[in-house]
Protein backbone atom coordinates (compact mmCIF):
# COMPACT_ATOMS: atom_id res chain seq x y z
CA UNK A 1 0.00 0.00 0.00
CA UNK A 2 3.19 2.18 0.53
CA UNK A 3 2.71 3.03 -3.35
CA UNK A 4 -0.53 4.10 -3.51
CA UNK A 5 0.09 6.45 -0.24
CA UNK A 6 3.35 8.31 -2.53
CA UNK A 7 0.62 8.25 -5.00
CA UNK A 8 -1.48 9.98 -3.49
CA UNK A 9 0.86 12.12 -1.33
CA UNK A 10 2.22 12.86 -4.84
CA UNK A 11 -1.14 14.24 -6.17
CA UNK A 12 -1.58 16.22 -3.43
CA UNK A 13 1.56 18.29 -3.69
CA UNK A 14 0.96 19.06 -7.46
CA UNK A 15 -2.44 20.21 -6.26
CA UNK A 16 -1.30 22.58 -3.49
CA UNK A 17 -2.84 26.20 -4.03
CA UNK A 18 -3.14 28.22 -6.18
CA UNK A 19 -5.13 24.99 -8.13
CA UNK A 20 -5.32 27.49 -11.25
CA UNK A 21 -1.69 27.58 -11.90
CA UNK A 22 -1.68 23.82 -12.16
CA UNK A 23 -4.51 23.64 -14.63
CA UNK A 24 -2.66 26.57 -16.54
CA UNK A 25 0.44 24.60 -16.72
CA UNK A 26 -1.82 21.34 -17.54
CA UNK A 27 -3.54 23.10 -20.26
CA UNK A 28 -0.07 24.27 -21.59
CA UNK A 29 1.13 20.68 -22.00
CA UNK A 30 -2.00 20.06 -23.70
CA UNK A 31 -1.07 22.92 -26.02
CA UNK A 32 2.20 21.63 -27.11
CA UNK A 33 1.10 18.12 -27.55
CA UNK A 34 -2.61 18.14 -29.01
CA UNK A 35 -2.61 17.87 -32.78
CA UNK A 36 1.23 16.36 -33.26
CA UNK A 37 -0.36 13.82 -35.15
CA UNK A 38 -1.64 15.77 -38.17
CA UNK A 39 0.67 18.75 -38.11
CA UNK A 40 -0.03 21.94 -39.78
CA UNK A 41 2.63 24.52 -40.19
CA UNK A 42 -0.19 26.84 -38.90
CA UNK A 43 0.37 25.09 -35.42
CA UNK A 44 3.86 26.21 -35.00
CA UNK A 45 3.45 29.62 -33.25
CA UNK A 46 1.57 27.90 -30.93
CA UNK A 47 3.36 25.20 -30.59
CA UNK A 48 6.31 27.24 -29.81
CA UNK A 49 4.96 29.21 -27.03
CA UNK A 50 3.47 26.25 -25.52
CA UNK A 51 6.90 25.29 -25.37
CA UNK A 52 8.73 28.67 -24.12
CA UNK A 53 5.15 28.39 -20.75
CA UNK A 54 6.51 25.42 -20.02
CA UNK A 55 10.13 26.15 -19.74
CA UNK A 56 10.08 29.76 -18.20
CA UNK A 57 7.68 28.90 -15.26
CA UNK A 58 6.60 32.39 -14.86
CA UNK A 59 5.17 33.18 -18.60
CA UNK A 60 2.81 30.34 -17.42
CA UNK A 61 0.59 33.16 -15.79
CA UNK A 62 1.55 36.37 -18.07
CA UNK A 63 -1.57 37.71 -19.62
CA UNK A 64 -0.09 38.71 -22.76
CA UNK A 65 1.50 34.98 -23.58
CA UNK A 66 -2.35 34.04 -22.83
CA UNK A 67 -4.08 36.46 -25.00
CA UNK A 68 -1.04 35.48 -28.09
CA UNK A 69 -1.95 31.73 -27.58
CA UNK A 70 -5.45 33.05 -28.07
CA UNK A 71 -5.03 34.84 -31.02
CA UNK A 72 -2.71 31.77 -32.29
CA UNK A 73 -5.65 29.15 -31.91
CA UNK A 74 -8.43 31.34 -33.26
CA UNK A 75 -6.71 32.16 -36.67
CA UNK A 76 -5.78 28.37 -36.41
CA UNK A 77 -9.46 28.12 -35.86
CA UNK A 78 -10.57 30.24 -38.81
CA UNK A 79 -8.44 29.07 -41.30
CA UNK A 80 -8.79 25.65 -40.56
CA UNK A 81 -12.54 26.02 -39.48
CA UNK A 82 -13.95 23.13 -42.06
CA UNK A 83 -10.94 20.24 -41.27
CA UNK A 84 -10.88 20.55 -37.45
CA UNK A 85 -13.08 18.20 -35.13
CA UNK A 86 -14.74 18.95 -32.10
CA UNK A 87 -11.81 18.24 -29.66
CA UNK A 88 -9.87 21.44 -31.05
CA UNK A 89 -13.05 24.05 -31.08
CA UNK A 90 -12.71 22.77 -27.50
CA UNK A 91 -9.19 23.79 -27.40
CA UNK A 92 -9.98 27.58 -28.30
CA UNK A 93 -12.59 27.64 -26.67
CA UNK A 94 -11.01 26.70 -23.16
CA UNK A 95 -7.81 28.93 -24.09
CA UNK A 96 -10.27 31.84 -24.25
CA UNK A 97 -11.29 30.52 -21.13
CA UNK A 98 -8.11 30.29 -19.72
CA UNK A 99 -7.28 33.71 -21.14
CA UNK A 100 -10.14 35.61 -19.62
CA UNK A 101 -8.78 33.72 -15.88
CA UNK A 102 -5.74 35.33 -16.09
CA UNK A 103 -6.85 38.65 -16.52
CA UNK A 104 -9.50 38.46 -14.39
CA UNK A 105 -8.88 39.05 -10.35
CA UNK A 106 -10.72 35.65 -9.39
CA UNK A 107 -8.87 33.33 -12.08
CA UNK A 108 -10.07 30.07 -10.11
CA UNK A 109 -13.62 30.76 -10.39
CA UNK A 110 -13.58 31.72 -14.28
CA UNK A 111 -12.19 28.82 -14.61
CA UNK A 112 -14.58 26.61 -12.27
CA UNK A 113 -17.66 28.33 -13.92
CA UNK A 114 -16.73 28.22 -17.62
CA UNK A 115 -15.36 24.88 -17.22
CA UNK A 116 -18.28 23.75 -16.14
CA UNK A 117 -20.22 24.86 -18.94
CA UNK A 118 -18.14 24.50 -21.62
CA UNK A 119 -18.23 20.20 -20.70
CA UNK A 120 -22.46 20.73 -19.98
CA UNK A 121 -22.52 22.45 -23.69
CA UNK A 122 -20.37 20.46 -25.06
CA UNK A 123 -22.15 17.10 -24.43
CA UNK A 124 -25.77 18.50 -24.63
CA UNK A 125 -24.76 18.81 -28.60
CA UNK A 126 -23.48 15.86 -28.57
CA UNK A 127 -26.28 14.11 -27.61
CA UNK A 128 -28.41 16.35 -29.76
CA UNK A 129 -26.61 15.46 -32.44
CA UNK A 130 -27.64 11.70 -31.56
CA UNK A 131 -31.24 12.52 -32.64
CA UNK A 132 -30.55 14.89 -35.36
CA UNK A 133 -28.55 12.42 -37.32
CA UNK A 134 -30.97 9.35 -36.37
CA UNK A 135 -28.19 6.93 -36.67
CA UNK A 136 -27.77 6.27 -33.40
CA UNK A 137 -31.89 5.14 -32.78
CA UNK A 138 -31.49 2.99 -34.61
CA UNK A 139 -27.92 1.69 -34.36
CA UNK A 140 -27.18 2.11 -37.57
CA UNK A 141 -23.92 4.46 -37.33
CA UNK A 142 -22.62 2.15 -34.47
CA UNK A 143 -23.39 -0.61 -36.20
CA UNK A 144 -21.49 0.62 -39.54
CA UNK A 145 -18.37 2.00 -37.43
CA UNK A 146 -17.77 -1.49 -36.09
CA UNK A 147 -17.96 -3.17 -39.66
CA UNK A 148 -15.23 -0.28 -40.95
CA UNK A 149 -13.66 1.34 -38.71
CA UNK A 150 -10.31 -0.06 -37.44
CA UNK A 151 -9.77 1.23 -34.10
CA UNK A 152 -13.03 -0.13 -33.40
CA UNK A 153 -11.99 -3.63 -34.51
CA UNK A 154 -11.71 -5.12 -30.47
CA UNK A 155 -15.14 -4.14 -30.42
CA UNK A 156 -16.32 -5.89 -33.41
CA UNK A 157 -14.38 -9.20 -32.13
CA UNK A 158 -15.81 -9.14 -28.71
CA UNK A 159 -19.05 -7.85 -29.06
CA UNK A 160 -20.08 -8.86 -32.44
CA UNK A 161 -18.04 -11.84 -32.40
CA UNK A 162 -16.54 -10.98 -36.09
CA UNK A 163 -13.31 -12.28 -36.79
CA UNK A 164 -10.43 -10.02 -38.41
CA UNK A 165 -10.31 -11.49 -41.52
CA UNK A 166 -14.10 -10.68 -42.15
CA UNK A 167 -13.42 -6.62 -40.57
CA UNK A 168 -10.60 -6.62 -43.45
CA UNK A 169 -13.07 -8.02 -46.44
CA UNK A 170 -15.67 -5.75 -45.25
CA UNK A 171 -13.07 -2.79 -45.57
CA UNK A 172 -11.99 -3.80 -49.11
CA UNK A 173 -15.86 -3.83 -50.07
CA UNK A 174 -16.15 0.00 -48.67
CA UNK A 175 -12.70 1.01 -50.58
CA UNK A 176 -13.78 -0.83 -54.33
CA UNK A 177 -16.88 1.28 -53.60
CA UNK A 178 -15.28 4.45 -52.83
CA UNK A 179 -12.73 4.33 -55.59
CA UNK A 180 -15.33 3.39 -57.76
CA UNK A 181 -18.16 6.06 -56.56
CA UNK A 182 -21.70 5.96 -56.85
CA UNK A 183 -20.98 4.05 -60.32
CA UNK A 184 -21.39 0.53 -57.95
CA UNK A 185 -24.44 -0.29 -57.21
CA UNK A 186 -25.27 -1.57 -52.77
CA UNK A 187 -22.98 -3.40 -51.56
CA UNK A 188 -23.54 -6.05 -48.91
CA UNK A 189 -20.97 -5.78 -45.51
CA UNK A 190 -20.65 -9.47 -43.71
CA UNK A 191 -22.13 -9.25 -39.79
CA UNK A 192 -24.16 -10.79 -37.27
CA UNK A 193 -26.78 -10.83 -35.20
CA UNK A 194 -24.83 -10.17 -32.75
CA UNK A 195 -23.20 -7.45 -33.96
CA UNK A 196 -26.56 -5.30 -35.03
CA UNK A 197 -27.93 -5.89 -31.13
CA UNK A 198 -24.72 -4.77 -30.08
CA UNK A 199 -24.63 -1.69 -31.70
CA UNK A 200 -28.48 -0.75 -31.08
CA UNK A 201 -27.41 -1.37 -27.05
CA UNK A 202 -24.13 0.59 -27.43
CA UNK A 203 -25.73 3.51 -29.22
CA UNK A 204 -28.41 3.82 -26.29
CA UNK A 205 -26.41 3.38 -23.98
CA UNK A 206 -23.85 6.46 -25.17
CA UNK A 207 -27.24 8.20 -25.44
CA UNK A 208 -28.30 8.07 -21.88
CA UNK A 209 -24.84 8.66 -20.74
CA UNK A 210 -23.93 11.64 -22.60
CA UNK A 211 -26.99 13.42 -21.68
CA UNK A 212 -26.89 12.39 -18.40
CA UNK A 213 -23.33 13.92 -18.65
CA UNK A 214 -24.91 17.33 -19.87
CA UNK A 215 -27.71 16.79 -17.67
CA UNK A 216 -25.87 16.78 -14.27
CA UNK A 217 -23.48 20.15 -15.56
CA UNK A 218 -26.15 21.93 -16.94
CA UNK A 219 -29.65 21.52 -15.13
CA UNK A 220 -30.53 23.09 -11.70
CA UNK A 221 -30.75 20.01 -10.43
CA UNK A 222 -29.33 18.82 -7.01
CA UNK A 223 -29.36 15.35 -6.65
CA UNK A 224 -27.72 15.01 -10.51
CA UNK A 225 -25.16 18.05 -10.16
CA UNK A 226 -23.89 16.53 -6.94
CA UNK A 227 -23.21 13.14 -9.15
CA UNK A 228 -22.13 15.20 -12.38
CA UNK A 229 -18.32 14.26 -11.49
CA UNK A 230 -18.98 10.09 -11.28
CA UNK A 231 -21.03 10.92 -14.45
CA UNK A 232 -18.01 12.03 -16.86
CA UNK A 233 -15.60 9.88 -15.07
CA UNK A 234 -18.13 7.19 -16.43
CA UNK A 235 -18.47 8.50 -19.45
CA UNK A 236 -14.31 9.22 -20.17
CA UNK A 237 -13.75 5.34 -18.53
CA UNK A 238 -16.27 3.61 -20.86
CA UNK A 239 -16.04 5.53 -23.62
CA UNK A 240 -11.94 6.02 -24.38
CA UNK A 241 -11.11 2.46 -23.67
CA UNK A 242 -13.23 1.71 -26.38
CA UNK A 243 -12.56 4.25 -28.96
CA UNK A 244 -8.73 6.26 -27.80
CA UNK A 245 -9.43 9.79 -27.96
CA UNK A 246 -6.61 11.25 -26.24
CA UNK A 247 -6.63 15.12 -26.89
CA UNK A 248 -10.53 15.40 -25.80
CA UNK A 249 -10.11 12.50 -22.74
CA UNK A 250 -7.41 15.16 -21.62
CA UNK A 251 -8.93 18.23 -21.99
CA UNK A 252 -11.99 16.57 -20.14
CA UNK A 253 -9.63 15.82 -17.38
CA UNK A 254 -8.22 19.58 -16.81
CA UNK A 255 -11.57 21.04 -17.33
CA UNK A 256 -13.40 18.70 -14.59
CA UNK A 257 -9.98 18.81 -12.36
CA UNK A 258 -10.78 22.69 -11.55
CA UNK A 259 -15.02 22.62 -11.64
CA UNK A 260 -14.93 20.21 -9.05
CA UNK A 261 -15.56 20.91 -5.46
CA UNK A 262 -13.90 17.90 -3.82
CA UNK A 263 -10.68 17.53 -3.02
CA UNK A 264 -10.96 13.27 -3.83
CA UNK A 265 -12.66 14.03 -7.10
CA UNK A 266 -9.93 16.28 -8.25
CA UNK A 267 -6.93 14.01 -7.50
CA UNK A 268 -8.82 10.97 -9.88
CA UNK A 269 -9.12 13.23 -12.45
CA UNK A 270 -5.60 14.34 -12.11
CA UNK A 271 -4.32 10.91 -11.64
CA UNK A 272 -6.61 9.38 -14.81
CA UNK A 273 -5.00 12.71 -16.18
CA UNK A 274 -1.42 12.01 -15.82
CA UNK A 275 -2.03 8.01 -16.28
CA UNK A 276 -4.08 8.39 -19.57
CA UNK A 277 -1.40 7.10 -21.87
CA UNK A 278 -0.94 4.21 -19.77
CA UNK A 279 -5.16 3.14 -19.56
CA UNK A 280 -6.39 4.62 -22.62
CA UNK A 281 -4.50 2.68 -24.89
CA UNK A 282 -4.30 -0.35 -22.34
CA UNK A 283 -7.61 -2.65 -23.96
CA UNK A 284 -6.30 -2.23 -27.15
CA UNK A 285 -3.04 -3.15 -26.75
CA UNK A 286 -4.13 -6.19 -24.99
CA UNK A 287 -6.26 -6.84 -27.88
CA UNK A 288 -3.53 -6.07 -30.72
CA UNK A 289 -1.02 -9.28 -28.20
CA UNK A 290 -3.78 -11.48 -28.13
CA UNK A 291 -4.74 -11.42 -32.02
CA UNK A 292 -0.98 -10.98 -32.97
CA UNK A 293 1.01 -13.08 -30.07
CA UNK A 294 -0.72 -15.54 -28.60
CA UNK A 295 -3.50 -16.54 -31.46
CA UNK A 296 -0.71 -15.85 -34.33
CA UNK A 297 -2.87 -14.23 -36.84
CA UNK A 298 0.03 -12.25 -38.78
CA UNK B 1 -19.61 51.97 -14.41
CA UNK B 2 -22.96 49.42 -14.50
CA UNK B 3 -21.90 48.75 -17.84
CA UNK B 4 -18.12 47.98 -17.96
CA UNK B 5 -19.23 45.88 -14.76
CA UNK B 6 -21.76 43.52 -16.66
CA UNK B 7 -19.70 43.10 -19.47
CA UNK B 8 -16.80 41.59 -17.81
CA UNK B 9 -19.56 39.87 -15.80
CA UNK B 10 -20.88 38.62 -19.18
CA UNK B 11 -17.11 38.26 -20.40
CA UNK B 12 -16.33 36.01 -17.76
CA UNK B 13 -19.14 33.82 -17.58
CA UNK B 14 -21.34 34.16 -20.36
CA UNK B 15 -19.14 34.44 -23.58
CA UNK B 16 -17.42 31.88 -24.38
CA UNK B 17 -20.29 29.46 -23.65
CA UNK B 18 -22.65 31.58 -25.95
CA UNK B 19 -19.65 31.22 -28.49
CA UNK B 20 -19.55 27.35 -28.41
CA UNK B 21 -22.66 27.02 -28.30
CA UNK B 22 -23.05 30.10 -31.57
CA UNK B 23 -20.34 27.81 -33.53
CA UNK B 24 -22.33 24.60 -32.74
CA UNK B 25 -26.01 26.04 -34.17
CA UNK B 26 -23.90 27.36 -37.29
CA UNK B 27 -23.13 24.10 -37.93
CA UNK B 28 -25.98 22.19 -37.44
CA UNK B 29 -27.58 24.86 -40.06
CA UNK B 30 -24.63 24.40 -42.58
CA UNK B 31 -24.81 20.88 -41.95
CA UNK B 32 -28.92 20.82 -43.46
CA UNK B 33 -28.50 23.20 -45.95
CA UNK B 34 -24.95 23.44 -47.32
CA UNK B 35 -23.86 19.72 -46.82
CA UNK B 36 -20.69 20.14 -44.62
CA UNK B 37 -20.00 17.11 -43.09
CA UNK B 38 -21.31 16.39 -39.27
CA UNK B 39 -17.83 15.44 -38.02
CA UNK B 40 -16.53 19.07 -38.54
CA UNK B 41 -17.19 22.78 -38.21
CA UNK B 42 -17.57 22.66 -34.27
CA UNK B 43 -21.04 21.17 -33.61
CA UNK B 44 -20.14 17.97 -31.67
CA UNK B 45 -21.60 15.68 -34.55
CA UNK B 46 -18.04 13.89 -34.46
CA UNK B 47 -19.46 10.02 -33.56
CA UNK B 48 -23.03 10.76 -34.29
CA UNK B 49 -22.79 9.96 -38.57
CA UNK B 50 -21.31 7.89 -40.83
CA UNK B 51 -21.34 10.84 -42.96
CA UNK B 52 -17.54 11.82 -42.71
CA UNK B 53 -15.49 13.48 -44.88
CA UNK B 54 -13.17 10.74 -45.36
CA UNK B 55 -15.97 8.35 -46.20
CA UNK B 56 -17.31 11.24 -49.16
CA UNK B 57 -16.67 11.01 -53.11
CA UNK B 58 -16.51 13.73 -55.31
CA UNK B 59 -17.39 12.30 -59.15
CA UNK B 60 -17.07 14.12 -62.90
CA UNK B 61 -18.73 13.60 -65.81
CA UNK B 62 -18.80 15.36 -69.12
CA UNK B 63 -22.63 16.76 -69.65
CA UNK B 64 -22.76 15.16 -73.03
CA UNK B 65 -22.46 11.40 -71.79
CA UNK B 66 -22.94 10.64 -68.39
CA UNK B 67 -22.62 6.85 -68.42
CA UNK B 68 -19.17 7.66 -68.05
CA UNK B 69 -18.33 8.67 -64.61
CA UNK B 70 -14.82 9.37 -63.20
CA UNK B 71 -13.92 8.85 -58.83
CA UNK B 72 -11.93 11.20 -57.66
CA UNK B 73 -11.02 8.93 -54.49
CA UNK B 74 -9.70 6.44 -57.47
CA UNK B 75 -8.42 9.20 -59.65
CA UNK B 76 -6.08 10.84 -56.68
CA UNK B 77 -4.67 7.46 -55.76
CA UNK B 78 -3.37 7.18 -59.36
CA UNK B 79 -2.52 10.22 -59.77
CA UNK B 80 -1.30 11.38 -56.18
CA UNK B 81 0.01 14.89 -57.11
CA UNK B 82 -3.31 16.08 -59.21
CA UNK B 83 -4.68 18.14 -56.00
CA UNK B 84 -3.51 19.05 -52.82
CA UNK B 85 -5.06 16.52 -50.21
CA UNK B 86 -6.10 19.38 -47.65
CA UNK B 87 -7.69 20.95 -50.86
CA UNK B 88 -9.82 17.55 -51.63
CA UNK B 89 -10.40 17.31 -48.44
CA UNK B 90 -12.15 20.37 -47.46
CA UNK B 91 -13.99 20.12 -50.61
CA UNK B 92 -15.40 16.75 -49.36
CA UNK B 93 -15.98 18.61 -46.11
CA UNK B 94 -18.26 21.31 -47.24
CA UNK B 95 -19.00 20.54 -51.32
CA UNK B 96 -20.79 24.06 -52.18
CA UNK B 97 -21.35 24.61 -55.77
CA UNK B 98 -18.26 27.46 -55.62
CA UNK B 99 -15.80 24.55 -54.03
CA UNK B 100 -16.64 22.10 -56.50
CA UNK B 101 -16.08 24.85 -59.28
CA UNK B 102 -13.00 25.55 -57.79
CA UNK B 103 -11.96 21.61 -57.92
CA UNK B 104 -13.39 21.10 -61.21
CA UNK B 105 -11.08 24.45 -62.62
CA UNK B 106 -8.08 22.41 -60.73
CA UNK B 107 -8.71 18.82 -62.34
CA UNK B 108 -8.95 20.74 -65.88
CA UNK B 109 -6.00 22.92 -65.15
CA UNK B 110 -3.73 20.34 -63.62
CA UNK B 111 -4.80 17.38 -65.80
CA UNK B 112 -3.33 18.49 -68.94
CA UNK B 113 0.51 18.72 -67.29
CA UNK B 114 -0.10 15.59 -65.15
CA UNK B 115 -2.24 12.67 -66.21
CA UNK B 116 -4.87 14.17 -67.80
CA UNK B 117 -7.80 12.38 -66.71
CA UNK B 118 -10.39 14.80 -67.67
CA UNK B 119 -8.37 14.40 -71.76
CA UNK B 120 -9.16 10.72 -70.78
CA UNK B 121 -12.48 11.24 -70.13
CA UNK B 122 -13.10 13.00 -72.84
CA UNK B 123 -11.38 10.44 -75.59
CA UNK B 124 -13.58 7.72 -73.83
CA UNK B 125 -16.10 9.58 -74.89
CA UNK B 126 -16.19 11.88 -78.39
CA UNK B 127 -18.23 15.03 -77.31
CA UNK B 128 -17.85 18.40 -76.55
CA UNK B 129 -19.51 19.08 -73.05
CA UNK B 130 -18.77 20.80 -70.16
CA UNK B 131 -17.64 18.86 -67.15
CA UNK B 132 -20.03 18.43 -64.52
CA UNK B 133 -19.08 17.17 -60.70
CA UNK B 134 -21.28 16.02 -57.59
CA UNK B 135 -20.90 15.18 -54.46
CA UNK B 136 -22.16 12.07 -52.60
CA UNK B 137 -21.95 10.40 -49.55
CA UNK B 138 -22.13 7.18 -47.87
CA UNK B 139 -25.19 5.50 -46.64
CA UNK B 140 -25.59 1.90 -44.83
CA UNK B 141 -28.84 0.23 -44.88
CA UNK B 142 -30.32 -3.27 -44.83
CA UNK B 143 -26.97 -4.51 -44.03
CA UNK B 144 -25.15 -2.74 -47.71
CA UNK B 145 -23.32 0.24 -47.99
CA UNK B 146 -24.36 2.61 -50.76
CA UNK B 147 -23.52 6.27 -52.19
CA UNK B 148 -26.02 9.13 -52.54
CA UNK B 149 -25.98 12.60 -53.26
CA UNK B 150 -25.31 15.21 -51.61
CA UNK B 151 -25.09 18.32 -54.16
CA UNK B 152 -27.02 18.40 -57.53
CA UNK B 153 -24.73 17.98 -60.72
CA UNK B 154 -22.52 21.33 -60.82
CA UNK B 155 -21.59 22.50 -64.30
CA UNK B 156 -17.86 23.85 -64.05
CA UNK B 157 -18.06 27.27 -65.64
CA UNK B 158 -14.65 27.84 -68.33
Amino acid sequence: MTWVKQWNLWLSSLMQPPVYLLVLRLTTILLLLHGIDHWRWTMLPEKVLALAMLVNVPLVRNRWAWLAMSVFLVVNNLWHWSALVNHEFLYTYWVLVCTLAVWSRTPKQVLRWNARWLIGLCFLFATLWKFIGGEYLDGSFLHLTFLLDHRLAMGAFFFGGLDLSTLEENRQIFETLQTSGAILGPQQLTTTTRMLVASVVLSYWTILIEGLVAASFLLPIRRLYKKRDWLLLLFVLTTYTVIPVLGFGALLMVMGLIQSKSNLVARIYLGLLILMPLWMPLPQGVFWLIQNVILGSV
Amino acid sequence: MILKKSLLTFLKTGAIPLLLAVVAFRQIVLVHIAGLSPWHGGGFGMFASMDRDERRVVTAQLACDPTETLALPGLLTDAPGLINDQTYTHITTFPTDHQLQRLGKLLATNSSAATKPIAELQNETPCDGSLQLQAWRLIYENGAIAYEPITELVEVQP
